[in-house]
Formats: C-alpha cells, structure tokens, sequence
C-alpha cells in the first residue's frame, strides 16, 4: 500500500478529482447529484463534503483491494477512476487543490468520509483500489444522502 | 374566609382566630408556626407585596362589577425614591371614591379603606400566634422555622444576593485591613453590613408599620440588627475561615481533594480575591443601604432592580481625583500612554495617562505592579481609575484599561468586579475587544458609548457615538448622526433585519451603520426629517430617516427600511449627492466593456474580456506549477503536505499553496477584470438569486481572488450565523475572494445549487492566481 496525506481546504462542500490536464473539470450538481452524495463523468468525479466548508485532512492510499469499510467511516462511495498515463491526478477543494502521483490504470476508487481529527472540519480517505471490480456504490450512508431511485452515473461538466 | 372584606389573604390558617387551647407537641408545628410567622405582612417588603395584591384583587371585582378598570396605587412604576408618592397618592385617592360611589349599587364590592386594617389584622395574628408557641419547649423547632422564613424573605434574599452587599464588606474592610487577622476582620466586616443593612430595613419597616399600628418597639428593634450582625458575622467568618484553611493546604492535598471540593474551594477563592483586590472605599456601604432599600422597593413592585449606578457614584466621589491626576506631569503628549508618576514610587507604580489635545491629562489609571518594572499587578493595591468630570461617559476610562492590557498588564484579572457598573461593564467590553473570546459582544454588532446627561448611542468604534455626517438643511454645515441606545431595539427589530437581508445586509445594525457612513443621496423627509438613501436609485435602496434633535446639534435615527424607486423619486430631488466607493455600490458605469456576446465562450460561460485573454496571467498549469512545491520531486519522493509532515509520500502528494498574490491587493476596481463570470439563475437557482441580490444591495461585483484568506474570511462571514438542516450557508462576496469575510451576505440555500455554482466559480477562477479580479454577472 502506498498513501500520502495533506490538508485540503475545501469550499462549496465538495471534493472534486481529475487529471491534471484535463479541460474541463468540475462537474454540474443537481438536486439528485447531491442527494446520491456525487457527480461522476468520466474522468472526473465530485463527491460531496459532510461539512459546508473548510479545512479537511485527506489521506490518499493505491491499493489492491479497498477491503471493508472501518467503523469510524461515515459515508462510503465507491465509484470507477481511470487514472491516465503520464499525469497527475488532481484533489481540489475548489478553493485548494493538491496533485497526486497515482499509477495509470483503471481503479475503484472509494471516498471514504471520517470524523474530524485536530484542528481540521473533516477527514477524507481515498482509496485508489486497482484490483477491485469498479462500480458504482454507496457502501455507508449518512442521513444525507438519498438514493431514491437508483444512482445518477452522468453529469455535465461544470462549465457549459 | 370570614370577616367584613370579599378578599383573600393569605395562609387561610389564620383564618382562625381563637386562641389556641393546647400545646404544639410536634417540631414540625413549631417550625410551621415560626416560618408563617416570618412571613407575617408586617415587613415593608411583605406590607408592599399584600398591599399590591389585595389592591389587586378588589380592583378585579371591582372591574367585574363596573367594566371600569382602575390602576393599582401599587403597581410597578412607582419609585421609592420619589418621595411624594404622587402616583400612589392619585390613584388611591381615585379608587376610594369610585369604590365608595360604586359600592352604593354593588354592596358585595369590598372596601379598600380596610386593606390596611386587614393587613395589619393578619400580621398582628401571625406574630402572636408564634410568640404563644415560644417557650414551650422545643424551641429547636421555632429556631428552624425563624431561620428558614426569614431567609425565604426577598428582604433577606436581597441582602444576599445584590452584589453591591458584597461591593460594601470590601469598603468596609479596607478600614479594617491593618487591625484584624483575616477571619475575624471577615466577620467583623460582615457583621457591619449586616447591621448596617438591617438597619435601613428596620427604618424601612418603622415608617410603614407606624400608620398600621404594628410597628416594633425600640428594643426589637435592636434586638433584630443586632441579631442581623451576629448572622453575618458567623456566616462571613465561616466563609473566610473555608478559604484560609484551604489557603494554607499543603498543593497535594488541595490536589487529591475530590473535584467538587477542588471547585467549591476555587469559587471561594475567587470571593476571597475580590474583597481583597476591590478598591471601593468604605462610603460604599452607605451607598449600599440606599441601594438595598430601592431594590427592596423595586422587587416588591415587580420590577428589576437598578442599583449600579449609586455604588459607582459613591466610589467615584471617594477617590480623590484632582490628587491623583497630578500623580503624573501637568503635560505631555496627547493621547493614551503609560507614564511613571512624578513622585518616586520604588517602581512599583504606573500611570495609565490619558491626555486632551493640549497634553493636559484628563483620565489616569494607576496601576501598582508586584515586583518593580514588572507586569503582574499587586491585587492588594487594586486599581485607581479617575477621569475629569466634563469628560465622563466618553469612553476614556476604557481607553485606559485597554492601553494597560495592550502593555501587558493583567487588569482584567484585578478589575474582575468590573461587571457589576456600566462602566465596568464598558471596560469588560473594551477588554474583550481588546483581547478576543473574553466577552460577548458581537464583532459586527453596536459599541455603546455612553457621552453624560445626553444618555448612551450605539457607535461603531469603541468611544465614538457619532455613525457618520450628514447635511443641515439651509447651510454647509453637517452634523453627526447618533443612534440612541434606548432607540436601538425598535430601529434593529426583527422587521427591519429581515428587510435589511433583502438588501444582503447582515442585519439592521449593518445596515444602519453604513448608510449613515456612506450614504449616496439626501432627501427632504416630512415634518423636517432627512432620508438619507444608499444604492442604485433604479431598484430597491437602504434608507435611514433622522430628525434633527431640539437643538439642532445632532441627528437622531428614527428609521432604518428599504425603499423601491418610485418611493425615492416621490421624496424629490436630493438636497445632496455625494460619490461613492468603486465597487460597493450597485448601479456603477463599468469602465471595463461587458463580454459580447460573440466572445462568450462555450456557450456563455467564462467570457473574454478585452485587455485581457481570458486565461490572462499564468496559464492553469503555469499557475499550478507555479504554486506547487515540489513539483519536480520524482515519483517516490516527498511531496508537500500542506505544512504537516506526509505520513508516508509513496504517492506523490503536492498541495499547491495559494497562487502567489501581488505585493499589494488594492480593492477591487473594474479596469482590470481578467475574468467574467456568467451565473444563470436557471442553473444555479438560489446561488444565482444570492448573488443577485447580494450585488443589487451594494455588494461589490467585481471581486479579487486572495485563497490565502479564505479560512480566516469564511470564519468571519460564517461568525454568529447557524447551519440550517438541509441547507448550505452561501456567502456572497465567497471566502475565497478578498472582498469576502465580515460583513458578506450570508443566505441558507440549496445545497445542490450551492455546490453547482461552487464548481462553476472553482473552475472559472482555475489557474487565476492571488490578485486576479473577476466579475460575477447573473443572466437568465
């Protein structure tokens, strides 16, 4: 297992990750996108914080399998990452960012959301598991998080 | 109930008048009979409160009977110091005549010619009834009963309670300080208030029993402060001798003590504290019997008591001012500083000097510390604040507090009494300000200046009661605009804070006080008024209405509303016009052309702007890398974590510091906008609508981008607001821009919405460094 940490300040309560090079990142949130806790598209998805804002630690980890979700885990989504080659993978908060270094390939990649540590709002763990079959999940759910109907796996980018 | 009266009174056991035939055999009658006894209507606060009631209930029937509603002599307004009793006078002579006509047609109607009697009747009762129980053996029984009925008493309770009780034993203690051992100079001190407390009831009590015919004899009069003076003192002796015996505790053993005793002790100390550190001088106490009979008068009548004030007038009268202001040289430079005194002091003392324009000094704090040169102050010496008469209410006694905090000297833990007057109260405030998450007071909120005779103004600065200027009809000149304390809670109300949100104000503080600093336009109001009016006269505007005060020497905030266009256009044309600052005002001319609509990219979004590129300054990954540290650290090496160390850095991890800013953010202009920002209310919903109204009320549109004050801007806008379940708290100028922090619109709206507009302005702003403007434009 290979992991990095870092502090992320998070504004419009969404942690958002894509490659570096991408042209359009940010994806367009809707009513069901925030009920479901996320915007996928390909090459980018926007998971949606616990808190409004701030700053958050986020510890980043490639795998091989995610394995079960701890107890302190408050919301869980696992959605399909393709990380391409020859780029970073961007962690932004909107209002901070942080690249990492992932290997290429095709990942499930779980966003795992824990109670505050430090002086932090809130904690995040990705988890970049290569070998796990990628899909679409919501493994934990807070009682923010609405499901109705099925989960939402398109989005528009942010910028029309 | 028998007897001539219709009305009730209380403790329906007296009812029963004869004699009693056998002897109480039990503790628990014994006690009964002393508590009831205690509580007998023959104490002024007792006589006052049946009065009040009995008052009460016949007017009710009286009511009933006639549909007339007569006020109470007694009801709360009347004062005790007003030594006429007019009201009282009025309306009792009032009420016996429309009872004595009434009662002609409704014979059942009772009459309050006897209320006294009655009362009287009652008391004499219950006392005698308990002085048939004494001596008749166990008198155990009786004593519990005495004791508890008399400290259930509001008297009692009073002499207990009001803190001027506490502010007097120091005074008195002061004298005592060199002649007796701690304990006993406790009890000594308590024992004088005691008396001297009982004393004034006592005085109290006479005068009002006398007419009744149930006043005590001189003798039980004594008997009773005497009495009084012996509780105090075993209970304040106690008290003291707690806190030296734990004083002289070995530290382990205060440690190994359980939790509750560690606390109980700590809140002793702390009373020990402040009557050794309090500097009231012993004319105190008489300022404190005069205050324990109005509080005694005002909590029988059913209103607060108002007692600061006296203590502070006595303690100021105590201190000789003129003295201590030539403690320090008769000039020097104006302003607030700390000087030595002119005498030699062993460097032990300091002068907090506050001096007029001329350098003469009007306000000094003497401060006296522990060690020479040192900061930490003697609590024994207390502190000396003495300000010129003519210059009181002005804000400069806290002016001076605050200069010795700010120089690190621990008033606030010396002035911890402070509290307990207005002015302490002030200083308490100053301090807070001062030294941030000691007080209460609301950051955004008004400052209370108090300036004398002319009562206490909301201000905006710590000292300064006037909220901005504005034109005197008929000349050049301008006066100050106040806002009177006492006025504050209808002009901020609830209506006007809603309404002052519509205008993506905070609230109607805020609003007030920027329309008073920086208004657009002066209207004539009716009836000699002056609406003074901020924002685009096109849309909806903040107003402030003011009225002139009688001798034309200020104006007075009389309203604080919105008014629509149409409403504005109907006061006429502005007497004056004034410019405003670029940016902060809805309306403007924009210097800079407006993206066309052939330069919109993709679809409307991100729009070019002439000058500029829309990618103007680093491109994104320019940007990035420019921001990045570490950037060219191979894979496997340690990456930047944001200031904590990686846990491990197998995954290259680099958080990009905020991009680097300019030398200097100047405010936000339009001439140099890099990036427009179209938001469509159909897409971003409540964000849209937000922002929309946030800029429609004066909020700039044209905003710099400045990460590096996002924590502390958020911090600050967010500050006394409340996460609303299912709703996003969305701040208008956002946090990430420097225009942001205190005082931006904050609005509850749909977190969808909330995080669709997020993504929108991240991915706008993306690769913008620090300093870079954008302007937000909403369209359909």
């Amino acid at each position: 297992m290979i992991t990095a940490s870092f502090v992320l300040d998070v504004s419009y309560s969404q942690i958002v990750i894509f490659p570096k090079s991408m042209e359009n990142p940010y994806n367009h949130w809707t009513q069901r996108h925030s009920d479901q806790g996320f915007a996928w598209r390909p090459g980018c998805v926007a998971f949606g914080a616990l808190t409004e804002g701030g700053s958050h630690l986020v510890e980043v980890s490639v795998v091989d399998h995610a394995g079960d979700v701890a107890g302190d885990v408050i919301r869980a989504i696992e959605v399909p990452f393709e990380v391409p080659v020859d780029d970073d993978i961007e962690v932004s908060g909107v209002s901070g960012l942080a690249f990492v270094s992932v290997p290429p390939g095709g990942y499930l990649l779980r966003c795992e959301f824990l109670p505050p540590a430090g002086d932090d709002e809130g904690r995040v763990r990705l988890i970049f598991a290569r070998k796990d079959k990628p899909r679409f999940a919501v493994v934990r759910a807070d009682e923010e998080i609405s499901i109705g109907d099925g989960l939402l796996t398109t989005a528009e980018p942010a910028a029309p | 109930m028998s007897g001539p009266l219709d009305v009730a009174f209380a403790g329906d056991d007296f009812s029963v008048r004869d004699p009693i035939t056998t002897l109480p055999r039990t503790l628990e009658e014994r006690f009964m009979a002393a508590w009831r006894a205690a509580q007998a209507p023959d104490r002024y606060f007792r006589i006052t409160e049946e009065r009040h009631r009995l008052w009460r209930d016949a007017l009710d029937q009286y009511h009933a009977a006639t549909g007339e509603t007569l006020g109470n002599p007694y009801d709360p307004g009347l004062d005790l110091g007003d030594p006429t009793r007019k009201q009282e006078t009025r309306r009792k002579a009032v009420a016996f005549e429309k009872f004595r006509l009434a009662r002609e047609q409704y014979a059942e109607l009772p009459d309050p010619e006897l209320i006294d009697f009655r009362i009287a009747q009652d008391a004499r009762y219950r006392r005698d009834l308990a002085a048939q129980y004494s001596g008749t053996g166990n008198g155990f029984g009786a004593f519990l009963g005495d004791v508890a009925g008399e400290a259930a008493t509001p008297h009692s309770l009073l002499a207990m309670l009001v803190p001027p009780a506490r502010l007097a034993a120091t005074g008195a203690q002061v004298l005592l300080r060199t002649f007796l051992g701690s304990v006993g100079r406790e009890a000594v001190t308590q024992a004088a208030v005691g008396m001297g407390a009982q004393a004034v009831g006592e005085a109290l009590d006479y005068a009002t029993r006398k007419p009744l015919g149930t006043q005590q004899s001189a003798e039980e009069i004594g008997q009773n402060i005497l009495g009084a003076g012996l509780g105090s003192a075993l209970f304040g002796g106690g008290v003291r001798g707690l806190q030296e015996g734990w004083r002289l505790l070995q530290p382990g053993a205060r440690a190994a003590a359980p939790s509750a005793v560690r606390d109980a002790a700590r809140a002793v100390e702390r009373e020990a504290l402040d009557a050794g550190t309090n500097p009231l001088p012993p004319q105190a106490t008489s300022a404190h019997e005069d205050l324990l009979a109005r509080a005694q008068d005002a909590v029988a009548r059913g209103r607060p008591a108002q007692v600061s004030d006296h203590v502070a007038s006595a303690t100021e009268a105590a201190i000789d001012g003129p003295s201590l202001l030539g403690s320090v040289a008769p000039r020097g430079e104006p302003g607030v500083r700390i000087e030595a005194g002119v005498a030699g002091d062993g460097g032990r003392e300091r002068f907090v000097v506050y001096r007029d324009e001329a350098g003469a000094p009007v306000g000094v704090l003497r401060l006296t510390t522990l060690e020479p040169d040192g900061r930490r102050l003697d609590p024994a010496a207390g502190l000396t604040v003495y300000v010129l008469p003519q210059r009181r209410r002005q804000g400069i006694a806290s002016d001076l507090y605050v200069e010795a905090a700010r120089a690190g000297y621990n008033v606030r833990d010396i002035a911890g009494r402070g509290d307990l007057t207005p002015t302490g109260a002030a200083v308490r405030r100053a301090l807070a300000r001062e030294r941030p998450g000691l007080g209460t007071a609301p950051p955004a909120g008004p400052h209370f200046v108090a300036t004398g005779g002319r009562g206490d103004f909301a201000g905006t600065a710590p000292g300064n009661p006037d909220l901005g200027l504005a034109p005197r009809p008929g000349s050049d000149a301008e006066l100050p605009i106040r806002a009177p304390r006492s006025h504050l809670r209808r002009l901020t109300g609830p209506q006007q804070d809603g309404a002052a949100r519509q205008l993506g104000y905070d609230s109607a503080w805020h609003q007030l006080s920027d329309v008073a600093a920086n208004w657009d336009a002066v209207h004539a109001g009716p009836d000699g008024r002056l609406v003074l009016v901020k924002g685009d006269a096109t849309g909806t505007v903040a107003t402030l209405t003011l009225r002139a005060t009688p001798a034309n020497r200020y104006w007075h905030v009389t309203e604080v509303g919105l008014r629509s266009a149409d409403q504005v256009a109907a006061l006429g044309a502005p007497l004056r016009v004034r410019g405003h600052s670029p940016g902060t005002l809805p309306g403007e001319t924009t210097a800079v052309p407006r993206a066309l609509p052939d330069e919109v990219g993709q679809g409307g979004g991100i729009a070019r702007v002439p000058g500029g590129d829309g990618h103007a300054g680093p491109s994104p990954s320019d940007a990035r890398s420019a921001a990045t540290t570490g950037a060219s650290s191979p894979p496997g090496s340690a990456g930047d974590v944001g200031g904590r160390p990686a846990e491990r850095s197998d995954v290259i991890a680099r958080r990009t510091d905020p991009a680097p800013a300019p030398s200097t953010l100047e405010p936000a202009g339009k001439a140099d906008v890099q990036r427009v920002i179209l938001l469509s209310r159909k897409a971003y919903g409540e964000a849209a609508r937000h922002i929309e109204d946030a800029i429609r009320a004066g909020k700039p549109d044209v905003l710099t981008i400045n990460r590096a004050g996002i924590s502390a801007n958020r911090r600050a806008a967010l500050r006394g607001t409340r996460t609303i379940p299912g709703k996003h708290r969305d701040e208008y100028p956002p946090a990430m821009f420097k225009e942001g922090g205190a005082g931006a619109s904050v609005r509850p709206i749909n977190p969808s919405h909330n995080r669709a507009a997020g993504a929108y302005i991240g991915r706008a702003c993306g690769g913008l460094p620090d300093g870079a403007k954008i302007r937000i434009e909403i369209a359909d």
